[in-house]
């Protein structure tokens, strides 16, 4: 790759992180990497805390009937695991942490378009978190994340500050998408053109422009539930005239692109993974990037799915369940490319290797329980069940939460100069894999069987298969807990991990680990396309023994 | 200029861009992404609108044309439709470095806006008179109405024409006054929003701040203030006259 | 191409935009109003109204001179919005009858759906 400028070998001296060390100088900063590490740590402790609502849930299906909480409790607790999880972390994350560090040092810029806009997501997310957690704090709502009128404007719980928080959180989201299409237009090196951007910022684009196009829609339902639980209009009230579907319909044009800004990013991911891994650029390069901007377009036109069982006419039904299943068809093109990627590449099978391949597997099956559910007559068996919230979390727990994952581990030399134990990835990742198995594919089969969603007591037939999960869930959570750990003491004591440990020949390996605080001490000009690796491939492990029995030969023959 | 100590100070930063006309093309991009995002926000509320009038067509057709008065619509887009002329002009006076200018126009845009609030509040203090209200809230006698309706012919003239059934006119009422608030509501918070702004950038004019080459703000502000009267371009047809 | 190579139009010009504008608004109320235009006067209202908004985007916001990226963006919205009000309006015209609100229209009405 033709760069013009010298990477600091090694542990540089100076590096974003020690170049100003006051609170002043992180709390005001306007550096993308710092503002991507405020988002880490953030959306690390939301993770954390929709992941201790899971838990009690889970402990309390344990038993078929009443068990640690009271009903009433068992409605906020499962409400708050999905607010918490969806607007406080999986909207946020990807982008936040990874799309922030990334975007500008694979496109070669300095900065994002607005630093300071920038910063202001962060402290605009961290605004809506908080009316979100005091929401929690002042009882929490027991209306699911879904939070559909008319329930949600007569319920007793106080449901206007988590509506509050959610509106919030939406505005940094809508801001962050601004910033990354406008700096992906406008901040682009020379010589890099939009055939050669990496995949990572493909995605990165089709998420920010669905951010734009979606969010403001999830603003407006916000308001609007708020002020009918405030002031009770009948705007989605039957006995005032009202409809309920309407409130579902605008609920749903947001929330279902809303899963493809969870997916795109860690899709992403996956494909500079599996570039950097098998030692070749991603097989069919135009139709991943293809296929993403098709994912962003075409999840707009299925939100109808989510209202099958609604009171829909059939005519939508019809035409939201033929258009579900095509995107179903984006994400296979990406699986066939990503396979294809791995047949005759020269395998490098790391702890975020493992993560892709983890991605794999749960795109493949969540992806097509999702395409199942699509078929408008299997969904009103399935609706409301146990299969269609396993479905969701194999996309949104394993791949998802498997992107972020393997976007940390790729990524955690690059932004810390420190390299972590792979053994104990793997094996991390390993009991985070199990553990998701053992928790969900029961899900698969409990709500084929029709245990419900959201029911806080469940028939006795049901009660082995919700052991298992709950056995699985407690090896998930210490799996995250592995894997935390293991960071931690990277961070503390690992290995120096050098400029590219990984030998990538993605664009962001070309700065120093961590980078400097502009990125490039000069602009670098991207001639060739990322991930142009040779014919044999420098730097693993078979091209440095052929080098030194090379050598070695060499010496024998002076 | 990358300086190793620079980057320390409140907000500081090196320049990324090029030159200015490259920053300035990033700040124009940003801002149409963000009133993508307006747009997309007022279309939820025109999209319960039409879906209820599509449900309550009759009672939201006589209610836009017995209860609203098309008079003070009409005035008030025509109002914005000046502002957006004088921001028009204001922009042009920061091209030519004509700070004080700028100011005076954007002080005319904002009487303009203000003009626009004081006709709204007529027209709610009326509705509020009236009882003609969102919701639980709504309280007018609709028969009286649609009997004044039938005594005069010319009125007759207009329903027949429009096809409006004055037979099925009655549900639906509190909900199109539901409709009404929500949308000039969000509306004028928009206006004030964009009064703020405006008012702001007019208080730099007269500081001086445009007399040199830096229309960016302005020419933003303008753009925000452009699609406050675009959205009252749509919702005047909507609400007062079909 | 730059924003900075935009045309400068001069006041008169834009005062014509303001003229065809306010032309346009009594079009729109005159056609509403005073015109036998029957059920056309909707979406006869609406093209104006678009009309309308065309002049103010292409020329007051200077999208004539803007990359067309911009271009795009601004035409990717306006394709949301009537894919957002077409599918859930279309919902409601064409849902079982008895599903829609009640003493709303279409309520009794037997349609093939």
């Amino acid at each position: 790759m033709s760069t013009t400028h010298t990477v600091e070998d090694g542990f540089p001296e100076k590096h974003f992180l020690n170049q100003g060390t006051t609170f002043k100088s992180w709390a005001t900063t306007i550096d993308h990497k710092r503002i991507a590490l405020m988002y880490l740590v953030t959306v690390l402790f939301t993770f954390f805390l929709g992941g201790v609502f899971a838990l009690l849930l889970r402990i309390e299906l344990l038993t078929p009937g009443p068990g640690i909480m009271d009903a009433q409790s068992y409605n906020r607790v499962f409400s708050l695991h999905g607010i918490i999880m969806v607007f406080l972390f999986m909207i946020p994350a990807l982008p936040g942490v990874f799309g922030n560090f990334m975007l500008p040092l694979m496109i070669g810029a300095k900065d994002v378009a607005f630093p300071k806009l920038n910063l202001a997501t962060y402290y605009i997310y961290v605004t809506g978190a908080a009316f979100a957690i005091w929401g929690l704090w002042n009882g929490g709502v027991d209306t699911g994340w879904t939070f559909y009128a008319p329930y949600s404007t007569t319920t007793v719980t106080k449901v206007v500050p988590v509506l509050i928080g959610a509106f919030i959180v939406g505005m940094s989201s809508i801001l962050t998408g601004v910033n990354f299409m406008t700096t992906v237009h406008t901040l682009r090196a020379p010589g890099l053109t939009w055939g050669k951007l990496p995949l990572f910022v493909w995605a990165i684009y089709g998420t920010a422009a669905v951010q734009v196009l979606a969010t403001p829609v999830i603003g407006l339902v916000t308001l609007l539930v708020a002020a009918e639980a405030g002031f009770g209009f009948g705007l989605f009230d039957p006995a005032r005239g009202g409809d309920p579907l309407l409130m579902q319909h605008l609920f749903w044009f947001y929330s279902h692109p809303a899963v493809y800004i969870m997916i795109l990013p860690a899709m992403g991911v996956v494909s500079e993974v599996i570039a950097t891994f098998s030692r070749r650029q991603v097989f069919g390069y135009k139709m991943l990037a293809g296929s993403t901007l098709g994912i962003s377009l075409v999840g707009f036109f299925v939100w109808g799915h989510h209202l099958f069982v609604s009171g829909q006419s059939t005519f939508n039904a019809g035409v939201f369940g033929v258009l579900t299943m095509l995107v179903g068809v984006f994400t296979a093109i990406k699986v066939f490319n990503w396979v294809l990627t791995l047949y005759k590449g020269a395998i490098d099978f790391k702890t975020p290797f493992f993560y892709a391949m983890g991605f794999l597997y749960f795109i493949i099956f969540g992806g097509m329980t999702g395409i199942a559910l699509a078929v408008v007559s299997l969904d009103i068996h399935w609706h409301d069940t146990y299969f269609v919230i396993a479905h969701f979390h194999f996309v949104m727990v394993g791949s998802v939460v498997m992107g972020f994952l393997a976007a940390l581990h790729y990524w955690f030399p690059k932004m810390f100069g420190k390299m972590y134990s792979d053994r104990w990835g793997l094996a991390a990742g390993l009991f985070v894999f199990i553990g998701f198995n053992v928790t969900f594919v029961p899900q698969f089969l409990l709500g084929n069987m029709g245990m419900p969603r959201r029911y806080y007591q469940y028939p006795e037939v049901f009660r082995t298969l919700n052991v298992v999960s709950t056995a699985g869930a407690g090896l998930l959570g210490f799996g995250f807990f592995t894997i935390l750990i293991l960071l931690v003491v990277a961070l503390v004591k690992g290995k120096v991990a050098g400029p590219n440990p990984w030998f990538s020949k993605g664009y962001e390996w070309n700065t120093s680990s961590p980078p400097d605080m502009h990125n490039f001490h000069e602009v670098p000009v991207l001639v060739d396309a990322p991930h142009a690796y040779e014919k044999v491939p420098e730097g693993t492990l078979k091209a440095e023994e052929e080098a030194k029995t090379e050598a070695e030969g060499a010496h024998h023959h002076v | 200029m990358s300086d190793a100590s620079a980057g320390t100070g409140f907000l500081e930063h090196a320049p990324h861009f090029n030159n200015a006309a490259h920053e300035k093309r990033a700040a124009q991009m940003g801002m149409w992404l963000f009133l993508v995002n307006e747009v997309l926000l007022f279309a939820g509320l025109f999209t319960a609108f039409f879906m209820y009038r599509f449900l309550y067509t009759d009672t939201f057709r006589f209610l836009a044309f017995a209860e609203l008065d098309w008079v003070m619509g009409t005035v008030n887009t025509g109002v914005l439709l000046a502002s957006s002329f004088t921001v028009v002009l204001a922009v042009q006076a920061a091209r030519a470095h004509k700070s004080k200018l700028v100011g005076i126009w954007l002080l005319a845009t904002i009487a303009f806006a203000g003009a626009f609030l004081v006709i709204k509040y007529f027209e709610y203090s009326h509705k509020i008179h009236e009882g003609l209200l969102p919701g639980q809230y709504f309280s007018y006698d609709l028969s009286e109405s649609i009997a004044k309706v039938k005594a005069d012919p010319e009125k007759m003239l207009h329903i027949n024409d429009a096809n409006i059934n004055l037979d099925q006119v009655g549900n639906g009422a509190p909900m199109f006054f539901t409709l009404y608030f929500f949308i000039t509501g969000l509306h004028g918070i928009h206006v004030l929003i964009g009064m703020f702004l405006l008012g702001w950038m007019a208080w730099r004019a007269f500081k001086g701040e445009f007399a040199r080459k830096n229309d960016t703000p302005i020419e933003l502000s303008g753009m925000y203030w452009h699609l406050v009267d675009l959205i009252w371009i749509y919702v005047y047809p909507m609400l007062y006259l079909l | 191409m730059t924003s900075d190579t935009h045309k400068s139009h001069g006041t008169g010009f834009y005062f014509g935009i303001l003229l065809a504008l306010g032309v346009l608004t009594f079009a729109t109320f005159w056609t509403a109003r005073h015109m036998h235009t029957g059920a056309f006067h909707t979406p006869l209202a609406v093209i104006i109204a678009t009309v309308k908004a065309f002049l103010v985007v292409w020329f007051f916001m200077h999208l004539s001179d803007h990359v067309s990226s911009n271009k795009a963006f601004f035409l990717t919205s306006l394709f949301f919005v009537l894919l957002m009000i077409g599918l859930i309006v279309g919902d409601a015209a064409t849902r079982l009858p008895s599903a829609n609100p009640n003493f709303s229209a279409y309520k009794e009405m037997r349609g093939p759906w």
